[in-house]
């Protein structure tokens, strides 16, 4: 079973829907208040947040997309990269859902200018294209050249 | 496997440990040379002897082959038959080198070279051997294939003869385990048994290393080596020895091969085919060793046939002194490449462990017991909602925890001496590379400081003194020619200061050469022409700091290859150190560290910029000013596009938090008379290295201590922040890297400045002084020596007490008598009513209070007082302070007029009848020349005054009825210092008792001035410690 399916963390950004893969998954934390903002960090930067004492920088995923309207994170997801712990500010989390691997598409376009090797490729999650963002790789992002 | 690693690790950790301190016991033993200290070769040899057991057991034979070898050595020292001549210790160095590297990288032991240094140990050995002990070589007996069997003591072989059922012949023993022993049924006991009826085992051993597979099993043998001294003539040694033909060779007296007894038991010759390269080879050995065959071939007639039997050998000749030059030359080269290789090495995970005192430990424990006692009560009371019981449960947590910090930090301590004794190595080395000649002396090892430290400051330090080692010290010829001690001294000291801990650096080299200096930052561009006319000689000494410096003139091997003492500065400063530089020309440099005691938990200030919180670090922190909103204008002044703000006599830039934390701030308005500022200003003035500025903050808050954490990779490159701190609350707060900040705003010492400065110089020719400004009644300002004072209390009035017609405080559960200045002096009356402060002091061996109306501030400054127009009771002078006319209170004079008995009580005043004392007092500045007099006067001696050293000296070598000194240190012409000199190297004043007196104290320059020869080294301005000491060296001490 568990080689047939994979399982996401399904989360919008504005009306983007993306999925980082549940194995990426730290915890996700359900509120922005305790974000902290640095003065001087970079635009796509939304600060730190004290995450049982370890500080865990926050990137707001909207702004790598490029998404300028206000709209506001809603929760963030800390995923685990090799190095530290990273958070990523979302829109909206959806669900958790099991996506049979033959289900995953490599994806047919970029969203926005986004690198393909950021993408994990998509599926199909209620009649929405879900895209997969490889958390490791976007770790390296600085911010997307539109 | 585990378990074993485990005992390997522990075993390579200790052998490490073991090796550190052998580097200092063996240049101890060099210096003491034949003088030799037992007890000190008996350390390292126990040292060597343990790592020799340990490596065996975990079959690291190269390891336990090197300390072997060196053990041997320590062995004969230690029985006085070796001389440690410096190649000795050179090569036993060498070695731990080796040791030191191997253990370093077990992985990579078997790889690791150590022929290099075997060869020239074994060489030192026995090419020293002579000054004691006479020629006792290593002989190297081989068998008669060539291969090398045993390594014995020339000395064994002789003795063995003794021995009982030894004899004048030697003979090697083939058995073979296999062949001989077991096939012709017979046990090893057995022939060993047999052995000893016939002989004396000198030394034996199996060969392990031929242990047959299996499949080989037929053809394969087990040779065990056997050598013996017997009294058996060769003849006869067939029939008693049962083994077969070529199993049994004839040895010299020196160990060489003669012959191999034949089953038909004839000797002769052992017809070995040589190839033509191998005989080629021996060519030289021969040449060598045949020199020193005639006299070493006692035994052998015929000198022809016992070279022969040499060459057949494939030239086992003896190491001995004849044969030395060519490979010591080899090994000399080959070493040093290792030993810079060995530089590079890493250090592994050995020292990942640190080792903790058993009592620290078991108070860790009990802390550990009480906060989960603390917790569960804590837990139960806010169940139960007792606030109280929650209250008290809290403070009893946050008191275990304050203790357990302590204590967990204090495991983290390491003694700074394992760092300093390996400069004595280094000195040492560099010494011979550079023909220089010095000695070191290292104090304080056992300062402790924390671990990451103690560990990144190894290079920085090294740096330094390679760089004195090569720049600073002269030659020895050079010494002598400027009439100096041809040995130089390093003088290498930890000590406490404040806080922190100093590290000072001092040689007695050339010191600086300004001139060099100031030429080469002008051709690197450093500095311009003009900024170079105006720089003191320090700071131009300071210059060497910079980056892309070097005054090399050529690049050498040891400094002036680019990495520079900006490097050094650096990697100091990244530790929260300063560095500080002072240098005499022709005298010497000393180089003064201060670091923090740990870096993992630091006090800082917490700040509010835009209202978000930011913390401070208050190792940079000098001072937090306020600047009401209407004395802006007169306090902060601008230059071009830069605020200042003048800060101790220095102007300052003044920058916005803003300025570096948002990207659109609203310029600064220079048209406005507060320049745009809406509201008092608290300005933080902060020193990164040493520069200094002042960040403007809204607000300051809290001081709490904090725990650095880093920042995430991306935020890493913001250089304003060194990390953030999580705050009690949860927060979060970014911690300010002052450095960053400053080079993020480009942020440089004004230029201006320096010329006011100067000028303010000009003026102030006086001294520094440490003064509390206080006010009494409305607006008299009243300046108090800083020296004196304990303590400061803010009371209210009716916290005074009285007794009598005195006044009195409770001070720490005390009653101390309070004394106003207007109780003896005319001036305005303190008001009496709402809030005062009480200046605790302490003189005559009491604490006494001053009660003024208001502590207005502190200040360090250079003042001229006028002691004519306000002097009077209680009053020593005037001095006008930022524009203010501020008296300076005297206050044993105060105390002196309302408590004349006191004063009579401590017995500092002379009796009447006693002869009167002429005092000499020397001192640069006139008012403090008529306060020392005008109170010796008082106290009842004479005196006569100088403004400088030399005029003292003049004076003293005219004036013989001068019983006592009293100097200062700072004076023009002649300073103190120079002065106690010379005094101490006059043959008829170099008794003379002389008392310094600074008003800047300091335990170092103490310890400097009781060093040169001061008696005591005392404030100024206290009168009653003076008069005490005055009384001490004048009347007690002359009775005896």
């Amino acid at each position: 079973m568990s080689e047939k399916y994979r399982s996401f963390v399904v989360f919008r950004i504005k009306d983007l829907y993306c999925a980082f893969d549940c194995l990426d998954v730290q915890e996700i934390i359900r509120e922005t208040k305790q974000v902290k903002s640095i003065c001087r960090a970079d635009e796509h930067i939304m600060g730190v947040i004290n995450l049982r004492g370890e500080i865990v920088t926050v990137i707001s995923l909207k702004q790598f997309f490029k998404l300028k309207e206000k709209v506001a994170d809603s929760s963030i997801i800390v995923t685990k990269t090799s190095k530290e712990h990273l958070g990523y500010g979302v829109t909206e989390i959806l669900d958790v859902v099991e996506i049979p691997i033959k289900a995953i598409e490599s994806s047919p376009t970029v969203p926005d200018g986004l690198e393909t090797q950021y993408i994990g490729g998509v599926f199909d999650w209620k009649n929405e294209l879900v895209t997969v963002l490889e958390s490791e790789r976007l770790a390296d992002l600085k911010e997307v050249t539109a | 496997m585990d378990e074993d690693d485990e005992i390997l690790d522990l075993f390579l950790e200790e052998s490490l440990e073991d090796l550190e301190g052998i580097e200092t016991d063996l240049l101890e033993i060099e210096k003491n040379g034949a003088d030799i200290d037992v007890e000190q070769v008996n350390k390292v040899f126990r040292a060597m002897h343990t790592i020799k057991g340990g490596s065996s057991f975990f079959g690291l034979t190269k390891v336990k082959d090197l300390t072997h070898v060196a053990e041997s050595i320590l062995d004969r020292v230690r029985k006085f038959q070796l001389v440690p001549t410096p190649e000795i210790v050179q090569s036993l160095l060498e070695a731990i080198d080796h040791l030191v590297n191997m253990i370093n990288n077990p992985s990579d032991m078997d790889s690791y070279d150590i022929s290099a240094s075997l060869q020239k140990i074994e060489a030192v050995e026995s090419g020293e051997a002579g000054p004691v002990a006479g020629a006792d070589e290593e002989v190297l007996i081989t068998n008669s294939k060539g291969e090398l069997i045993f390594s014995v003591k020339q000395s064994d072989l002789k003795d063995s003869e003794n021995e009982f059922k030894g004899g004048p012949n030697l003979y090697l023993l083939t058995y073979d385990l296999l062949n001989d022993i077991e096939r012709k049924d017979k046990t090893p006991q057995e022939v060993i048994k047999e052995l000893v009826q016939l002989c004396y085992i000198v030394e034996s051993k199996v060969d392990y290393e031929l242990v047959p597979d299996l499949e080989n099993f037929e053809e394969m043998s087990l040779p065990f080596y056997i050598l013996v001294s017997t009294v058996l003539e060769s003849d006869m040694i067939f029939d008693f020895f049962d083994l077969e033909h070529g199993s049994i060779s004839i040895l010299n007296g020196d160990g060489s091969v003669v012959s191999e007894v034949r089953d038909d038991g004839t000797s002769g010759s052992n017809g070995n085919d040589i190839s033509l390269d191998e005989l080629g080879d021996l060519d030289a050995a021969l040449a060598a060793a045949s020199t020193e065959l005639g006299s070493k071939s006692k035994e052998v007639k015929d000198p022809v046939a016992e070279l022969l039997g040499e060459v057949t050998k494939d030239a086992q000749f003896v190491k001995s002194p004849g044969s030395q030059p060519l490979p010591k030359v080899v090994d000399k080269s080959t070493a040093k490449q290792e030993k810079k290789s060995s530089f590079k090495a890493k250090k592994p995970t050995a020292s990942e462990n640190v080792r903790v005192n058993v009592a620290l430990l078991e108070s860790l424990m009990s802390l550990a017991g009480e906060l989960v006692l603390a917790r569960n009560q804590l837990l139960q009371a806010s169940e139960e909602e007792r606030i109280a019981d929650m209250k008290s449960a809290s403070q009893q947590v946050n008191m275990v925890t304050s203790q357990l910090q302590e204590a967990i930090m204090k495991t983290r301590m390491q003694p700074i001496g394992s760092v300093f004794n390996k400069f004595n190595r280094i000195v040492r080395d560099l010494c011979n590379d550079l023909g220089k000649d010095v000695k070191v002396i290292i104090e304080g090892e056992s300062v402790e400081m924390d671990k990451t430290i103690v560990e990144s400051i190894g290079d920085p330090l090294t740096h330094i003194i390679r760089n004195s080692m090569d720049h600073g010290f002269e030659t020895p010829e050079q010494r002598q020619s400027v009439g100096k001690d041809p040995k130089g001294t390093l003088v290498i000291r930890a000590y406490h200061e404040a806080g922190k801990v100093v590290i000072e650096i001092l040689d007695d080299g050339r010191g600086v050469n300004i001139e060099k200096v100031s030429e080469k930052a002008f051709e690197a561009g450093i500095v311009t022409e003009h900024t170079l006319e105006k720089m003191s000689e320090k700071e131009i000494a300071n210059l060497i700091f910079m980056p892309g410096f070097s005054t090399a003139d050529e690049v050498t091997e040891i400094s002036g290859r680019g990495v520079g003492m900006d490097v050094v500065l650096t990697n100091l400063k990244r530790l929260g150190g300063t560095v500080d530089l002072n240098s005499r020309e022709g005298a010497g440099t000393q180089l003064k560290i201060s670091l923090p005691l740990t870096l993992a938990i630091m006090p800082s200030l917490l700040v509010s910029v835009c209202d978000e919180t930011f913390a401070v670090p208050q190792v940079n922190l000098l001072q937090i000013v306020r600047v009401p909103l209407n004395e802006i204008h007169s306090k902060v002044q601008h230059t071009g596009s830069n605020l200042v703000i003048r800060f101790m006599n220095e102007l300052i830039q003044l920058v916005r938090a803003e300025d570096f934390l948002k990207e659109d701030v609203e310029p600064i308005d220079f048209s406005h008379k507060s320049f745009g500022f809406k509201n008092h200003l608290y300005v933080l003035v902060v020193a990164a290295g040493e520069l200094k500025y002042g960040i403007v903050v809204d607000q300051t808050l809290d001081s709490p201590e904090i725990v650095v954490k880093p920042f995430g990779r991306h935020l890493k490159h913001l250089s304003i922040y060194a990390g953030a701190t999580i705050l009690g609350s949860g927060d979060i707060a970014p911690i300010f890297d002052l450095l960053g900040i400053a080079t993020e705003l480009n942020i440089t010492q004004l230029d201006n400045v320096e010329q006011e400065e100067d000028e303010e110089k000009d003026i102030h020719a006086g001294e520094l002084q440490k003064l509390l400004i206080v006010q009494n009644g409305n607006n008299e300002r009243l300046a108090v020596p800083l020296n004196n004072i304990v303590r400061i209390e803010r009371i209210s009035s009716e916290d005074i007490g009285s007794v009598g017609s005195m006044t009195t405080y409770d001070y720490l559960g005390k009653s101390i008598a309070l004394f106003r200045v207007d109780d003896v002096a005319d001036i305005t009356k303190i008001r009496n009513e709402g809030k005062c402060s009480v200046v605790v002091f302490e003189t005559m061996g009491r604490h006494l209070g001053l009660l003024v109306n208001e502590v207005i501030d502190s200040v360090e400054l250079v003042v001229d007082f006028d002691e004519t127009t306000h002097k009077q009771t209680g009053i020593l002078g005037s001095a006008f302070i930022d524009d203010h006319l501020v008296l300076l209170v005297d206050l044993f004079g105060i105390v002196a007029a309302c408590k004349p008995e006191w004063v009579n009580k401590t017995g500092v005043h002379v009796q009447a009848h006693e002869q009167k004392h002429k005092i000499l007092v020397i001192d640069d500045s006139s008012f403090f020349v008529n306060q020392i007099s005008s109170f010796l006067d008082e106290a009842g001696y004479s005196s006569v005054q100088c403004m400088d050293g030399k005029e003292a000296l003049t004076l003293l070598r005219s004036d013989p009825s001068v019983s006592l000194v009293l100097s200062d240190i700072e004076m023009p012409v002649m300073d103190g210092w120079q002065f106690i000199e010379e005094l101490r190297a006059d043959p008829v004043l170099k008794d003379l008792p002389v008392l310094a007196l600074t008003s800047v104290a300091g335990e170092s320059s103490r310890e400097k001035g009781l060093a040169l020869g001061f008696n005591e080294y005392l404030i100024k301005l206290d009168r009653e410690e003076i008069l005490q000491n005055l009384k001490h060296y004048l009347y007690d001490n002359a009775t005896v």
